[in-house]
């Protein structure tokens, strides 16, 4: 059987910045496995610019973004397979794989890192009444059949849920001399970044419904209208609000959901809140030999951040591998609302500094989150504005918690 | 020239700031923003919107397999239908190289047409 240090599962943005960074703390034999024709991700259908403004301090498109890391793996000589499948890790540090060319693989490691992405939730998640025609696909089956396979996807179109891919394509429709007619959303706020909602919708005077939904999907072979009415406070369509929109295309965009099905498959701890791994802070899930970054752990809307944990996340594989120092004592981090969730869900007590990552689930403002450890406060934040679509970074000393019990209690006040 | 005044969110930070904008005779006026770079960003949202565009291209004739291609600058807003038209007319043949120029000058804009991504 062949042996490897350390193998990569999935070569988006997050398996590539953690191999290149393993291989930069040291490790060898590193592998990375990829399903797809190509390296890169997700990023090889986001043909569009906005990658990489804080990382690269440049508005780069996917493909470009994907370039940069990939060259780095050949650069460092990293071993890489696309086309393969991984289907299964199992308890003695073995991950099986499948190809054309190799058939079933069995290779042993020391370490895995899973970076699988994520997945669209599929329509079925969002029950809409009326009849099941062709013309209704996610936003990002979508992008990648106009960006990748050159298909039209259709001619007048409406689109649920103002999620960033969703907006993304809605620019991309239109520009392609499509008609978008509208981007309906439950909330009362966008899920996507002010900059697309500018960029991809008022630029193109596409109106944003907030408040409202799809009620009714009408058509017989094909989508030829959908009723499309205003929600009250408990998300009930209002009487009376019905509006019927012709159109022949609906596309879904209400969300991503972790592609974890390996880790399910060997029995890894989930967060029911991310649909990820629960994690400490060097990214180890409750499978002592496999780390998880990127969407696989916590959907990101942005592409930096992925690169940030990812590299981080290489590293404490590599160090894990390499024996240096496992923690023994950790601080759960607990939180309340409007925090919707905080990745890691544990911290390594001990020296340096710990990142957390978090969410609210809906427009704080004027607030501050209030950080506080065993014996206390530590920090204090002020928050002028926090979107529910853009992810908050938190760093904390870990050296101020302590006490008997520790604990990382984070929690916003002053939230009206 | 007529008189303007725009309400403009600003998106260069997360605190995403109602600048309003206007401009009286040949004076402009910004107000509500909280830094310079929302200045910037008002200034230029009033005088000329500039917006990168980003499309693919048919590589060897195959519109089945296709070649991410972006301008080079900002475009002004009002030409981004200008260069996607001009987009729609060309092709490449292999092989293709990130950063390539495919069309110099595009739709008179300044910027270039290149490629996002490689044809392997
Ligand atoms: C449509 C869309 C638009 C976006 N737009 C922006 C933007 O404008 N700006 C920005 O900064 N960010 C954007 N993002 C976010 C950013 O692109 C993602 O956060 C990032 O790509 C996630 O990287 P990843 O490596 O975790 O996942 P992915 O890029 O999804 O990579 C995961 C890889 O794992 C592979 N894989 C999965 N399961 C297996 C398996 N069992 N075996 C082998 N391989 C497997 C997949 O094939 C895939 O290649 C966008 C995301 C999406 C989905
Ligand atoms: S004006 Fe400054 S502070 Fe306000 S949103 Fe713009 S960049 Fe941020």
């Amino acid at each position: 059987m062949k042996k490897y240090s350390l193998i990569v599962v999935g070569g988006g943005p997050a398996g590539l910045a953690a191999a290149v960074s393993a291989s930069e703390t040291g490790i060898d034999r590193i592998l990375i496995l990829e399903r797809g024709r190509r390296l890169g991700g997700i990023l090889n259908q986001c043909i569009h610019n906005g990658f990489g403004i804080h990382y690269f301090d440049k508005e780069l498109t996917g493909p470009e973004y994907a370039n940069r890391f990939i060259k780095l793996v050949k650069r460092r000589g990293i071993e890489y397979k696309t086309e393969t499948t991984v289907l299964d890790i199992t308890g003695n540090k073995t991950v099986v794989s499948i190809n054309q060319e190799d058939g079933l693989m069995e290779l042993q490691t020391d370490a895995v890192i899973f970076a699988m992405g994520c997945r669209e939730r599929p329509r079925g998640a969002v029950t809409i009444p009326g009849t099941r025609p062709a013309g209704i696909i996610t936003a990002g089956a979508a992008q990648k059949m106009i960006n990748i396979n050159g298909y039209h996807v259709g001619e007048r179109i409406i689109i649920l849920g103002s999620g960033d891919i969703g907006l993304i394509m809605a620019r991309r429709l239109t520009l392609e001399g499509k008609k978008v007619l509208a981007v309906v959303e439950r909330m009362p706020h966008s899920n996507g970044l002010a900059r697309n909602i500018i960029q991809c919708l008022e630029d193109f005077d596409i109106p944003l419904l907030l408040s409202h939904t799809i009620t009714e999907i009408r058509g017989k072979n094909r989508v030829s209208s959908v009723m499309v009415s205003a929600v009250d406070e408990q998300y009930q369509p209002i009487k009376g609000s019905e509006r019927e929109y012709e159109c022949d295309t609906v596309l879904m965009s209400v969300g991503l959901i972790p592609e974890i099905e390996l880790g399910k498959r060997a029995n890894m701890l989930l967060d029911p809140r991310t649909n990820g791994p629960l994690v400490d802070d060097a990214m180890q899930t409750s499978i002592e030999w496999v780390f998880a970054c990127g969407n696989v752990l916590h959907v990101h809307d942005l592409v930096d951040y992925v690169t940030l944990e990812s590299r981080k996340t290489g590293k404490a594989a590599a160090h894990y591998i390499l024996q240096r120092g496992t923690a023994e004592h950790y601080a759960g981090v607990t939180y309340a609302a409007p925090i919707s969730y905080i990745v890691p869900q544990k911290v390594a007590l001990g020296e340096g500094q710990a990142e957390l990552f978090f969410r609210t689930d809906r427009v704080v403002t004027n607030a501050e989150v209030v950080v506080a450890g065993g014996q206390g406060e530590i920090n204090r934040i002020k928050a002028a504005r926090i979107n529910p679509s853009e992810m908050q970074r938190l760093v904390i000393n870990k050296e101020k918690i302590n006490g008997l019990k520790p604990v990382l209690e984070i929690s916003i006040e002053g939230v009206s | 020239m007529t008189d303007l005044r725009k309400t403009i969110v600003c998106i260069r930070c997360p605190l995403g700031c109602e600048i309003v904008a206007e401009k009286r005779e040949d004076i402009y006026k910004i107000q509500n923003n909280k830094c310079t770079k929302g200045w910037d960003y008002a200034f230029s949202e009033l005088t000329n919107p500039v917006r990168y565009v980003t499309s693919t291209i048919a590589i060897d004739h195959n519109s089945a397999h296709r070649l991410p291609v972006r301008t080079s600058l900002p475009v002004p807003k009002d030409k981004m239908f200008a260069v996607m038209s001009a987009i729609k007319l060309v092709e490449v043949t292999t092989p293709v190289h990130e950063g390539q120029i495919l069309i110099k000058n595009v739709a008179g804009t300044e910027a270039d047409i290149i490629a996002s991504g490689c044809s392997s």
